[in-house]
């Protein structure tokens, strides 16, 4: 059992519900490119570079998977370009296959990623009171951000909340209902955990749950000292209990205690205990900043992105979807964006290619990596006539600092935003789904101001 | 006006050939750049040296592009032809005649 927490991230996509939607308040929606593997691997790659590298093993939670029948981490492993020796897996279903994955990595040190796109029927609690978005927990060996002290659990078969795989929404019972037993399972092994670990009042409690009254009731279940707090996203799913965690362990200071609880067909709690290390290993961005802003989509528009409207679709021609050989052939690429250095003039092409562009040398190529790089516009187009669930176009040629340049598309772009000059970074997106398969590739995101301000990523 | 032909005009001076198969690991830049590289060494010359070429595919990639990206030739001319089963004679006649007519020295078809 390894016993320490050793980084963890968020990510919020950047699309919020507007006010045509009749939703309040800050519900983030994946744009139409983002699933819950692209999310994951957003969430992942806001981790430290140096501590990705040493990953044992991923363990992706989800209840929305892109796939079934096929492994969505191992997209994920092809994304972060992970050593082909780390195993990969998927648990899906609900918020407990989190739970399950954090079991599964702390038997060896592993990281567990958690993202869900949460699709309620408009007028819903579910669209009203869920959010899509992703979280990242890295355990291992310490030294760490923080010390696993205790944990607990109780299995219930409770008709609490569920969904048939066949559909896009879930279902409920009363919230009450669910309420009540909650109650007293997370007292229960609430009550465990302080007994085992000797420890009286906690911190900061941290309540995760799939039933809408635990959460709005969470400060009558278990009170922290400092903190009592539940997802600012709203219910993300498996995600949930992650981003919650993921938002305590931006303010928590060095030596306090966090309880964390999830309360999902049972009652699963963790007692954790934070490190002086905590203050200077704190994610890029903290959550409620992710949180904050955020760009409008008009409601039609959303629904479509969600398949619960059918609008008239362009005189296009459908796009082809991948073919297995060559999404193989270049997996470096396509998952990785990782281009080729000729050996004899270290000149990088973006995509690979087999001759040298500048010095003709033939098959004298070796991979390396870019996806981690920041790059510059060198040039860029704002396309409003081709087709897009979320127009306009914006194309940009990049380029890379290190060298290599080539055109991708802008993922939630904002023409006002991009200029020559402006610096972007990389990011993973299914660019579209044909014939059943998604089609993976890289987007270039715009860096905030502030962020290019500081300089490459550690 | 009478035709003559041209035979005894135009010599195959190279060649190249890849394996066939499934071939899943390598693409038809991999197998372009493998064939073109093979004829030219056969020959005795560099890519470079080659004038015009004649691209028979049916369905690989896209005009011309489909040779040129991968062997990086700019500013060389590449037709590209498609004929069904004939494809391939048909480039190589077509690449026969250019040498014939006087227009280039060297030629290159697959």
């Amino acid at each position: 059992m390894v016993a320490s927490i050793l980084a963890y991230a968020s990510y919020v996509p950047a699309h919020r519900l507007g006010p045509d939607s009749g939703v309040r308040g800050n519900r983030a929606v994946a744009s139409f490119d983002e699933n819950s593997t692209t999310m994951a691997v957003a969430a992942a790659r806001a981790l430290p570079a140096d501590q990705l590298d040493r990953v044992g093993s991923v363990w992706f939670a989800t209840t929305s998977p892109a796939y079934l029948d096929k492994t969505n981490a191992s997209a994920i492993h092809a994304a972060l370009q992970l050593d082909p020796r780390v195993f990969a897996s998927d648990l899906i279903g609900s918020g407990r296959s989190t739970v399950g994955s954090l079991h599964a990595a702390s038997a060896h040190g592993g990281l567990v990623l958690a993202a869900d796109v949460r699709v309620g029927k408009p007028g819903s609690s579910d669209e009203k009171l869920g959010g899509d978005g992703a979280a990242a927990l890295l355990l291992g060996e310490g030294p760490g951000i923080a010390e696993i002290l205790a944990t607990a659990s109780a299995t219930d078969e409770l008709l609490d909340r569920w969904r048939v795989p066949t559909s896009l929404t879930g279902e409920q019972w009363e919230e009450r209902f669910g309420f009540e037993r909650y109650v007293e399972l997370v007292r229960a092994t609430v009550d465990r955990v302080l007994e085992q670990s000797g420890v009286d009042a906690v911190d900061h409690v941290v309540l995760a749950s799939s039933n809408s009254a635990v959460v709005k009731r969470a400060g009558t279940l278990v009170k922290g000292q400092v903190s009592t707090t539940t997802s600012p996203l709203g219910f993300s799913g498996a995600a949930d209990v992650l981003v919650a965690l993921a938002d305590v362990l931006d303010r928590a200071e060095p030596g306090q205690t966090v309880l964390v609880v999830s309360a999902v067909d049972g009652s699963d709690v963790w007692l954790l205990r934070t490190t002086d290390l905590l203050a200077s290993r704190r994610q890029p961005v903290p959550l409620v900043d992710q949180l904050a802003g955020g760009t409008p989509v008009p409601y039609p528009t959303y629904l479509s992105w969600r398949g619960l409207l059918a609008r008239e679709m362009p005189r296009r021609p459908e796009p082809d979807r991948p073919a297995g050989p060559p999404s193989l052939r270049g997996v470096g690429w396509k998952f990785g964006f990782a281009g080729a250095r000729c050996t004899e003039c270290g000149f990088v092409h973006l995509p690979p290619v087999p001759v040298c562009r500048s010095c003709g040398a033939t098959q004298q190529m070796e991979s390396v990596p870019v996806s981690r790089l920041r790059g510059r516009v060198a040039t860029y187009t704002v396309d409003r006539l081709a087709y897009s669930p979320s127009p306009p176009v914006v194309d940009v040629v990049v380029d890379f600092d290190g060298g290599g340049r080539c055109a991708v598309e802008v993922a939630d772009a904002d023409p006002a935003t991009v200029e020559v000059g402006t610096e972007v970074e990389m990011t993973f997106r299914s660019l579209f789904v044909a014939g059943g398969v998604h089609n993976y590739f890289w987007k270039a995101k715009v860096l905030p101001a502030a962020a290019s301000d500081e300089g490459s990523e550690s | 006006m009478t035709s003559r032909g041209i035979a005894d005009k135009v010599a195959i001076v190279g060649m190249g050939c890849t394996q066939f198969g499934e071939l899943w690991d390598r693409s038809t830049d991999d197998l372009l750049v493998d064939a073109v590289g093979q004829a030219v060494t056969s020959a005795g010359v560099g890519v470079d040296d080659v004038d015009a070429f004649w691209l028979g595919t049916l369905g690989s990639g896209q005009s011309g592009l489909a040779l040129s990206r991968p062997l990086g030739i700019d500013y060389k001319p590449v037709t590209r032809v498609e004929n069904y089963c004939a494809t391939g004679s048909e480039a190589f006649r077509n690449a026969c005649y250019a040498v014939a007519s006087g227009a280039y020295d060297r030629c290159a078809t697959r």
